[in-house]
C-alpha cells in the first residue's frame, strides 16, 4: 500500500520535472539547432540540422558572413560586457554599504528608504523611457555607456539592497563587536569579517544585476543610436541579411547563443559561492 | 593588567530607560570579578561599557588610572569572550587567533609564538587548521578563549561564556577558566546569570538587579551576609527560605513557630525596628531534631512539620514542607516574582526546604520534628528589603554533624564523623 503510493508519487514528480525541463530547454535547443543550420536549410523545417555548420557564427579563417565577422556585433558584445560589468560592480558596492547601514544602524527614515527602494523596483521602466530619452540628450548622456549604466543601477539597486540586507541580518552582530574589541576599526571589521561572510549575498545580487543589464532591451534600444554604446540585444535587431529579401534568421540564432554563454558561465562559476550556511559555526546554532 | 575603577557609571538610553544606575566599585588588578544577576539586570550593559561597545552616559571609567570613557574599543586593549563565542566562521582556528595580532601588525614570529603557546594551553594544537563549523561547542569556546589570551590584554571580559555548553562541559570549562585565570593573573570581569558560577569562580562578586548594584563582596560575604532580600534569595542553591515574620515583644513569630529572640539577635538588629519582617533561613540551618545535640538545642527551637516531598541526594537530604505565610504573603509574592526563586505551593502556603542529615528518618507525608538554628536566622525589613541583622557564625558550619574538626558537638548517637550507614 505504502509502496504503491510512493511509486505513484515518484512517477508524478518525475513526470512533472520532465515537463518543466522540456518546457524550459526546448526553445534553447531549438535556437542552438537553428544557429547550426546553413542558410539554405533554415526554411526546410526539421528540428535537427542535417549538415550542421558554424557558418552563422563565422569562421575567422574564411570570409564568411557569420556574426563574428560583423563589426557591429563585435562592438555590441564589448559594450554589453563592459556596461554590465561596471553596472554590476557599482550596484553591488553601493548596495552593500547601503544594506549594511540599514541593517546595523538605527536612523530615522529607515523604513522609508526600504519601502522607497521597493517602490522603485516596482516602477515600470517603460514609463520613464520618454523623459529619460529627452533628459539624456540634453545632458549629453545619450548614446554613452554611462547613459545605460545609470538606469541599470537604478533599477537593480533596490533588489540588491533587499537581498543584501537579508544576508546582513543573518550575520551575528557579535562578530562585528568581536572584531572591534580585537582591535579593528569599524571599516576593518566590515572589510575583514562582515563582508567575507556576506559574499554569497554579494554574488547573488551581482548575478541579478548582471543578468538584468545583460538582457535589457528597452533601455538599450531607446538610449543608444550607434555602435558606441549599443548592447547585444539591441544590436541583434539591426542584423541585415545578405540581401534585402533574406532575413538573417541563422545569424540571429547564432548571436542569441553567443549572448547566452556568458550568463551561463557566470552562473556556473558563482553558484558554488552562493551556498547557504557559510556562517555556520560562527555562533552556536 | 590593570585595575578597573567604575566611578558612578550609569547608562541611560535616549528613550529615558536606565540600564545601569551609578555602578560604583573597583575591580582589583588580577582579580576575578563576577557580575551576576537575573536577565535584564544590566550586567551585560555594564560589561559592554567597560569594553567600550556601549557609551557611558554618566560617571567615569578608569583603567590603570586612565579615564577611558571615550576611548574606542580597539584602543582599550581588552579581550572579550562572547556568549555566542563570535569566532569568525570564514577563518581557520589559527586565523581566528591571529586576527587580533595581525590587526595590530605584530611581528610574524611573535604572532606564531603567541598562537602556538595559547593553543598549547587550551589544547587546540590539533585543531589549528580546522574551520569553526567543524568544531564542537566546547572547542569553539576554547578558540574564543584562545583569541582572547593571545592578546595578552589588560583585562578579560567574559559575557556568559559557558551558558551555551551542556552541563557536564560547563563544569569542566568552569574549572579550566579558573585555572587559566590563576595562571595568567589577568584581571577578569565575568558576567553570568548563574549564581553557582559566580560563587565558584569569583574572587569577588557584584550582584545586580534592575540596573542597581545590590552588593559587592566575596562569595562568602554574599552567602553569609546578604545586604538585602534580593541577594539573600538569589545567592545559594537551593534558595534561602524567605518567610513573613513579626516581632511581638521579645518573640519572633514565624509561620511555623515562634521563639524568644536571643539577646545577641536583639543587639544585632542594629537599632532598627520594623514590625513587618521577612525571616531568611538557609535550608542547612534546619535539622532533624532527633539528630541534634543537646548543646545545639540551646540556640535553636523545634517545631513539627508535615513533610511533603523528600529529595535524597546521598550526602544530603532535602525535605520540603508547607507553611501558611499568613499576612506577609503579598509582599513575599512580589519578591518571589522578582526572584523567581521563592516558590509558593498551590494551596496558598509557602514551601520551605530544609537540608537534613541523610540519616534522618524523615518520610513523605509523615510529621517530623525539625530543629531551627535561631542564631542563623536573617531578618529583613519587609518594606525596603534591607537586611536588619545578619546571623553570627561561619560558613558551612553544619550544626549537627561535624565535618572534619567541626567545633559543634556531635548529634545523634549513631552518627559518625561522616554520614554513613547507621
Amino acid at each position: 500500500m505504502n509502496d504503491t503510493r510512493s511509486t505513484r508519487d515518484r512517477a508524478f514528480w518525475t513526470a512533472g520535472i520532465v515537463v518543466v525541463i522540456v518546457y524550459a530547454l526546448v526553445p534553447v535547443a531549438w535556437i542552438v539547432s537553428l544557429s547550426l543550420k546553413p542558410a539554405g536549410e533554415i526554411s526546410q523545417g526539421g528540428f535537427l540540422p542535417k549538415n550542421p555548420s558554424f557558418e552563422n557564427y563565422g569562421n575567422p579563417f574564411r570570409g564568411d558572413t557569420g556574426v563574428f565577422q560583423d563589426g557591429q556585433f563585435r562592438a555590441a558584445l564589448v559594450n554589453s560586457l563592459s556596461i554590465a560589468a561596471i553596472a554590476t560592480l557599482l550596484a553591488v558596492a553601493l548596495a552593500t554599504f547601503a544594506a549594511y547601514a540599514i541593517v546595523r544602524l538605527d536612523f530615522p527614515g529607515k523604513v522609508l528608504i526600504m519601502s522607497g527602494a521597493l517602490a522603485i523596483a516596482m516602477f515600470p521602466p517603460v514609463a520613464i523611457i520618454g523623459p529619460l530619452f529627452n533628459m539624456w540628450r540634453s545632458l549629453g548622456l545619450f548614446d554613452t555607456k554611462l547613459g545605460l549604466i545609470i538606469p541599470y543601477m537604478t533599477f537593480t539597486l533596490p533588489m540588491a539592497i533587499w537581498t543584501l540586507s537579508a544576508f546582513f541580518r543573518e550575520i551575528p552582530w557579535d562578530l562585528d563587536k568581536a572584531a572591534r574589541v580585537d582591535g579593528a576599526t569599524p571599516f576593518q571589521a566590515f572589510r575583514k569579517v562582515i563582508a567575507p561572510l556576506a559574499a554569497p549575498g554579494m554574488f547573488t545580487s551581482a548575478i541579478l544585476v548582471f543578468v538584468f543589464a545583460w538582457n535589457d532591451f528597452l533601455f538599450a534600444t531607446a538610449l543608444t543610436s550607434t555602435n558606441k554604446a549599443r548592447t547585444v540585444p539591441a544590436a541583434i535587431t539591426f542584423f541585415t541579411g545578405s540581401s534585402q529579401f533574406d532575413f538573417p534568421t541563422g545569424q540571429i540564432a547564432a548571436a542569441s547563443v553567443v549572448v547566452t554563454i556568458p550568463i551561463i558561465v557566470m552562473i556556473l562559476i558563482f553558484q558554488r559561492r552562493i551556498v547557504a550556511g557559510l556562517t555556520s559555526g560562527a555562533v552556536k546554532g | 593588567m590593570a585595575e578597573i575603577v567604575l566611578d558612578k557609571v550609569s547608562k541611560r538610553y535616549p528613550d529615558g530607560t536606565a540600564a545601569v544606575h551609578e555602578a560604583d566599585f573597583t575591580i582589583g588588578d588580577g582579580e576575578f570579578f563576577i557580575l551576576v544577576g537575573p536577565s535584564g539586570c544590566g550586567k551585560s550593559t555594564l560589561l559592554n561599557m567597560i569594553v567600550g561597545l556601549q557609551d557611558i552616559t554618566d560617571g567615569e571609567l578608569r583603567v590603570g588610572g586612565k579615564v577611558v570613557n571615550d576611548l574606542d574599543p580597539k584602543d582599550r586593549n581588552m579581550a572579550m569572550v562572547f556568549q555566542s563565542y563570535a569566532i569568525y566562521p570564514h577563518m581557520t582556528v589559527r586565523e581566528n587567533m591571529e586576527f587580533p595580532l595581525k590587526i595590530k601588525k605584530m611581528d610574524k614570529a611573535e604572532v606564531k609564538r603567541r598562537v602556538d603557546e595559547a593553543s598549547k594551553i587550551l589544547e587546540l594544537d590539533d585543531l589549528l587548521d580546522r574551520k569553526p563549523a567543524n568544531l564542537s561547542g566546547g572547542q569553539r569556546q576554547r578558540v574564543a578563549m584562545g583569541r582572547a589570551i593571545v592578546r595578552e590584554p589588560e583585562a578579560f571580559l567574559m559575557d556568559e561564556p559557558l551558558s551555551n555548553l551542556d552541563a557536564k562541559l560547563r563544569v569542566q570549562m568552569r574549572t579550566a577558566i579558573a585555572k587559566l585565570q590563576q595562571r595568567l593573573g589577568t584581571t577578569t570581569v565575568y558576567v553570568t546569570h548563574d549564581q553557582i558560577e559566580a560563587l565558584t569562580l569569583g574572587d569577588r562578586v557584584a550582584v545586580m538587579r534592575k540596573g542597581f548594584v545590590q552588593q559587592v563582596g566575596t562569595p562568602r560575604d554574599l552567602y553569609n551576609e546578604p545586604a538585602n532580600l534580593f541577594v539573600a534569595g538569589f545567592i545559594g542553591s537551593p534558595a534561602m527560605n524567605l518567610l513573613p515574620a513579626h516581632l511581638e515583644g521579645d518573640h519572633l513569630h514565624l509561620p511555623m513557630t515562634d521563639f524568644a529572640v536571643p539577646d545577641t539577635m536583639k543587639e544585632r538588629l542594629r537599632g532598627r525596628h520594623s514590625d513587618r519582617l521577612v525571616a531568611g533561613i538557609r535550608p542547612e540551618h534546619f535539622e532533624d531534631a532527633s539528630l541534634v545535640s543537646e548543646e545545639a538545642k540551646d540556640h535553636g527551637t523545634t517545631f513539627t512539620a508535615r513533610i511533603d516531598v523528600i529529595e535524597w541526594m546521598g550526602a544530603e537530604l532535602y525535605a520540603y514542607f508547607t507553611v501558611d505565610p499568613g499576612e506577609g504573603r503579598e509582599e513575599l509574592a512580589e519578591y518571589s516574582e522578582d526572584l523567581g526563586t521563592v516558590e509558593f505551593a498551590n494551596d496558598g502556603g509557602a514551601q520551605v526546604v530544609a537540608r537534613l542529615d541523610p540519616n534522618s528518618e524523615a518520610a513523605e507525608g509523615k510529621e517530623l520534628v525539625l530543629w531551627l538554628d535561631m542564631d542563623r536566622v536573617h531578618l529583613f525589613d519587609a518594606k525596603d528589603g534591607l537586611n536588619l541583622q545578619n546571623p553570627t557564625g561561619t560558613t558551612g558550619e553544619v550544626p549537627a554533624v561535624p565535618h572534619g574538626g567541626g567545633d559543634t558537638a556531635t548529634a545523634g548517637a549513631d552518627t559518625g564523623a561522616e554520614p554513613g550507614p547507621a
